[in-house]
Order: structure tokens, then sequence, then C-alpha cells
């Protein structure tokens, strides 16, 4: 029994202490980054790429009608950011906690000796950087090939395309805490999720000021036609009129992370409440 | 730092699944070496185990209060898993103490083993050199090595249960937790695993391994607990659970290509027969002295008056013990 001790408190020695902070978070957020799908990486590539290659197609056929700045704005305000950034953040945001229910995986990650809260943290920033690693080189792109006809004209809209990708990114960080929330809250997360964006974003966040402030994406476009003035993201009127929209960049800023801040807090909450029990003909994590 | 080796205590734990009580007031205390939780499927060992490594909390899941007190004899609460006195539940420092291979087949389809060991390396809190430098050790010793490289998704299902363990054994914990770990193994591996568990045992890693297969249990410990409808049925070694089972009749199926001659021949032993039924090519006796029984055969086998081709026990299942000890 005294050689069993020594062994044991050789063993303690021996083990490093749990991880903590930017470590743990680190660790969390590769632990299963390997594991996304081909296919899944595939679809999301197609996703994000195809107003480039419509873009491509434009620029080759088109003789360079439809390329200026304007069709940048439209692009991005009515494709990217009111659609594809929302569904490709819905797809990463879900899947950060849902493909581990889902594999029987989720024993790894929540057996890990790392605070529940840490564990949100990291998962949180690898599904935004998924998504953004997507998402603002095809906006990059896109900005190149649409001015790539006029001569010099890259160089113009600089703060424009500065605004763009900020509010691209700060999408990205608010709309990733909202999904992997749901992800972690519901079980058909995916479903919710898609209604939120269509209703949001496809709904309330088009509706004259006062009504937009419910939608992140309102913030987001709101932020760049606050940051450059730019007309193509002014939000919508229908001819009403209801005054100066809400808020200057300062203040959107705030809403944006404030909303990240609250969300990453619900998510550690739900975490750390999960009861990954199975038994009663469920293998699965319940609340 | 040190730690002294490991006790694990569940203190009248108990745990609801709506209206179902999957475990009613367990009381139980692990130390160093290798415990077997047996029972039947259905019997609780799952949820106790996940209970244990901290995954799910004691009393959660009951539709009210009501139900929790009725369980833990009006004691608000529903019990408590505790690690050498602490609380495993959200607690960094218990569950860096512990390893636990979960039943199941989840693993990260698309990582390698390498790569997979290497993640949960980290989580434990290794630094990157000597987490790859774990990762290959516990490759080697599980004999995962030359399939290092290799996606999970591609693995049997006894290479998995391989790479579960070596992740569980990654950062030498004190408490190791099992469940169903044979699961899919074929018998050299079988035999590799149970040699790797007792190995753990004898190092004074605590160790709680589940089955609902007593001979699986039996090759890698003697101390077993019987788990029944969420309740502890029984507690101590493998003789002592034999010794229970010796009060009651035992069921052999003996091959044979005469069962009627074989039969009568049984028959004419006093008292060692207590109830005997004919199947197609096949005679199954019930007997009180299985031992007796079985000396018989090998009589009648060696003297070459039968034929007897095959002796199966029908009661090794522990479906059969827990029939015998709950009737």
């Amino acid at each position: 029994m005294d050689a069993r001790n020594a062994t044991r408190t050789d063993a303690a020695a021996r083990r490093p202490a749990p991880p903590t902070g930017l470590a743990a978070s680190l660790a969390v957020a590769r632990s299963g980054a390997g594991a996304l799908g081909g296919r899944r990486r595939l679809g999301m590539l197609a996703l994000v790429g195809l107003p480039v290659l419509f873009q491509v197609v434009v620029l080759i056929w088109g003789g360079g009608r439809g390329s200026a700045f304007a069709n940048f704005v439209w692009l991005v305000d009515k494709i990217y950011l009111r659609a594809i950034a929302p569904l490709v953040l819905i797809f990463v945001g879900t899947a950060a906690f849902g493909d581990e229910w889902d594999g029987g995986t989720a024993p790894y990650l929540l057996g890990a000796p790392i605070k529940r809260s840490t564990i949100v943290l990291g998962r949180w920033s690898a599904a935004v950087a998924r998504a953004l690693v997507l998402l603002l080189p095809a906006i990059l792109v896109l900005y190149v090939l649409c001015l790539l006809p006029f001569e010099g004209a890259m160089a113009n809209y600089l703060g424009e395309l500065g605004a763009v990708l900020l509010a691209t990114t700060l999408m990205g960080l608010a709309y990733g805490a909202v999904f992997l929330f749901l992800g972690l809250a519901l079980r058909r997360s995916v479903m919710v999720s898609f209604i939120i964006a269509l209703v949001f974003e496809g709904f309330i966040g088009s509706l004259p000021y006062g009504f937009g402030v419910l939608s992140l994406g309102f913030h987001a476009r709101n932020l760049v036609w606050r940051l450059t003035g730019h007309e193509g993201f002014h939000p919508p009127t229908f001819g009403l009129d209801v005054g100066e929209p809400i808020s200057a960049a300062a203040s959107i800023l705030f809403t944006l992370l404030a909303g990240v801040v609250l969300f990453l807090l619900l998510s550690a909450w739900v975490l750390r409440r999960k009861q990954f029990a199975g038994g009663a003909g469920t293998d699965g994590a319940d609340s | 730092m040190t730690r002294p080796p490991a006790r694990l205590r569940l203190n009248r734990v108990s745990r609801w699944y709506g209206d179902v009580l999957a475990l009613d007031a367990v009381d139980l205390e692990l130390g160093p070496g290798v415990t077997g939780l047996l029972g039947p499927n259905g019997a609780g060992k799952s949820t106790l185990i996940r209970l244990v490594v901290g995954l799910a909390s004691p009393g959660a899941g009951a539709e009210s209060q009501d139900q929790v007190a009725a369980t833990v004899g009006g004691t608000p609460g529903a019990g408590t898993v505790t690690l050498d006195g602490q609380v495993v539940r959200n607690n960094v420092e218990a569950l860096l103490r512990i390893g636990y291979v979960p039943d199941g087949d989840g693993l990260y389809e698309e990582q390698t083993a390498r790569r997979f060991l290497v993640d949960q390396s980290r989580l434990r809190g290794f630094a990157p050199a000597d987490g790859a430098r774990r990762a290959e050790e516990m490759l080697k010793r599980v004999g995962l090595l030359d399939a290092a490289d290799r996606k999970a998704g591609g693995f049997s299902k006894g290479m998995r249960q391989r790479l579960k363990l070596a992740q569980a054994m990654l950062h030498d914990p004190d408490v190791l937790v099992l469940d169903e770990p044979l699961t899919g193994l074929d018998p050299v591996m079988r035999r590799d695993y149970i040699r790797i568990v007792r190995e753990l045992g004898d190092e004074g890693v605590t160790v709680l391994v589940s089955s609902h297969v007593l001979h699986e249990i039996e090759a890698m410990t003697d101390g077993i607990v019987l788990l029944h409808h969420g309740q502890v049925l029984a507690e101590g070694t493998v003789p002592d659970i034999r010794d229970l089972l010796d009060q009651y009749a035992r069921r052999i199926r003996l091959t044979t290509p005469a069962p009627r001659e074989l039969a009568r021949e049984l028959l004419q032993h006093d008292g060692l027969v207590t109830a005997l039924e004919l199947a197609d090519g096949a005679v199954v006796v019930e007997t009180m002295g299985p031992d007796r029984m079985c000396s018989l055969v090998q009589d009648l086998a060696a003297s070459a008056r039968h034929t007897v081709t095959t002796v199966e026990p029908l009661d090794e299942d522990l479906t059969s013990v827990f029939a015998y000890l709950v009737d």
C-alpha cells in the first residue's frame, strides 16, 4: 500500500495544473476543430463564395457593366449582411456544442478540468473565427472584383471597406453568441435560429426606424452608414418622415458588444446547469 | 503538490428521469484498486457513472421536489458525489484527477487518433510538446501507435475503445471510470485491455468499471458492486456473490447426440438434479451442486459411456444472477 501511495503521489506531482485563461480558451477552441467534415466545410465555402463567383461572371461576360462600388455595397448589404453572414453563423454557432451532443463527444469537453464559462468562451471564439475566416476574405475579394475595371478606384473606398469589415466582424461576434446560446439551450436550435434570422433580419431589420433596433444586422449596417455616410447602407424609411435613425457609432458598438456579453453569460449559465445524464431511453444531454 | 490515493464517495445519491427513479439513495465508497459495477441493462450503471464524473447532478431530473424528498427520506437535496471530500461537479480540481471512458462510440470522426489525444492533453493543461509526448506514450500503451495518424472515423469498435482509454489515461488520473469498456473488443484486445486495467489498479488508481457481464468483471477484479433498479443490491467480492448464488439452483446445458440416455444416467444420482429438460441435441439440467455435476459429466465423458460435446452454464449472464438475487 505504501508503494501504491508513492505511485499516486508521484502521479499527482507530475500532473500539470488545470488550464486557465487564454491557454484554456485556446485549448477549447482547438478541441474538435479538425472534426468539421470536408463536405460541411465545402458547403460553407460555396455559400460564402457564391456572390464572388457571380461577380467574376459579371466581370468576364459583362464587360465591366455592373461593376462599381454601388454593386459592392448592394452585394454586401443585401446578400452578405442580411443573408450569408447570418446563415454561416447559424451553422457554426449552433454546431459549436450541438455537434458534441449529436456525436457523443460532449464528455471529452465537459469532463475537462476547465470552467464552463471558459469552455463557452473558447467555443464561441472558435465559431466566430471559423465564420470570419470565410466571410472577410470573400468581402475583400468582392471589393477588388467590383472595382477592378476602374483604374485607381480601389484606393478611393478603403474607409468604406474598413467599415464593412468592422461591421461584419462585430455582427459575427454578436450572432456567434446568439446562435451558440440557442445551440446550447434548445434541442431544435438550427430551425429556431433560421426563424430568428428570417424574422429579425429579413423582416424586422428592414422596417423603418424603431423596429430595426431588434435586429443585429440593422445595427451592423447602421454602423457602416454612420462611419462612412454611404447612402447604400442608409436604413429604409419607406418614404416616411421618421427622423434620424438611432444613435451614434459608439452606442451601436456598445449595443452589439452588450449583446455579445449577455448571450455569452447566458450560455455559460446554461452549460453550467447542463445535465449529460442519458438513461431513460436517451443518451444525450438533457437540461 | 502531493495527494493521497483517491477516495470517491457517493452519499445517498438519487437521480430521476421524469417520474422514473434511475438511482435510489445510493451509498458507495470506493478506494484504490479496481471495483466492478455490475448490473443488467437499465440498472442505472451509466447514470451512476455520469454522476461520478460530474456530467450530471444528483437529484436533477425530478419532476417535483416531493419526489426528491421522498427518495432521500425527507432530506432536502438528493445526495452528493465527492472525491476526497470535494464535490466533483463543476469542480476543476476534482475533474483534473478523473479520467473517463464513456460508453457509446463517440469520437471526433474527422480527427486522427494523435490529434485527438494532443487536443485532449491540452484540455488537461499539458504544454504542446509535453502533450504530444504524452499522446505518443498513450498510443503505445494501448497498441494504437501504428494507427496514430489515421482518422477515428475509420477505426473499428475495438480501436475506438482503446483510443478512449488512451484519452482517459493521458493525465495519469487518480480515478479512472470506465463505462462498458470491453464492448466490441476481440479476445486479444480484451486480454490486453484487462491487463492494463489491472495494472492501473495495482498502481493505486481508483478504477470503477461497469459491465453487465460477470466474467468480464471477474477477469479484472474481485471487488464488485451489484446495481439493480437503481439500488445497490450487493457489495463484496466475486466469491461473496457466488456464495449468494450457491443458495439457488444453477442451470447447465449439456450438448450430446443422445440426450435421453444422458438424462436417464443423470437422474440415477440422487439429489443431484432438481429439474431436467430435454432439448434438441441437449439436456438442460438444474442442480444445487454445479461442481458435483461437472465432475460427473467429466467422468461420464471419460468412461466413454456418453458423449458430451459442450457444457454450458446458463446462469453466467447477469440477468440470471439478478433474477436469483431479486426473487
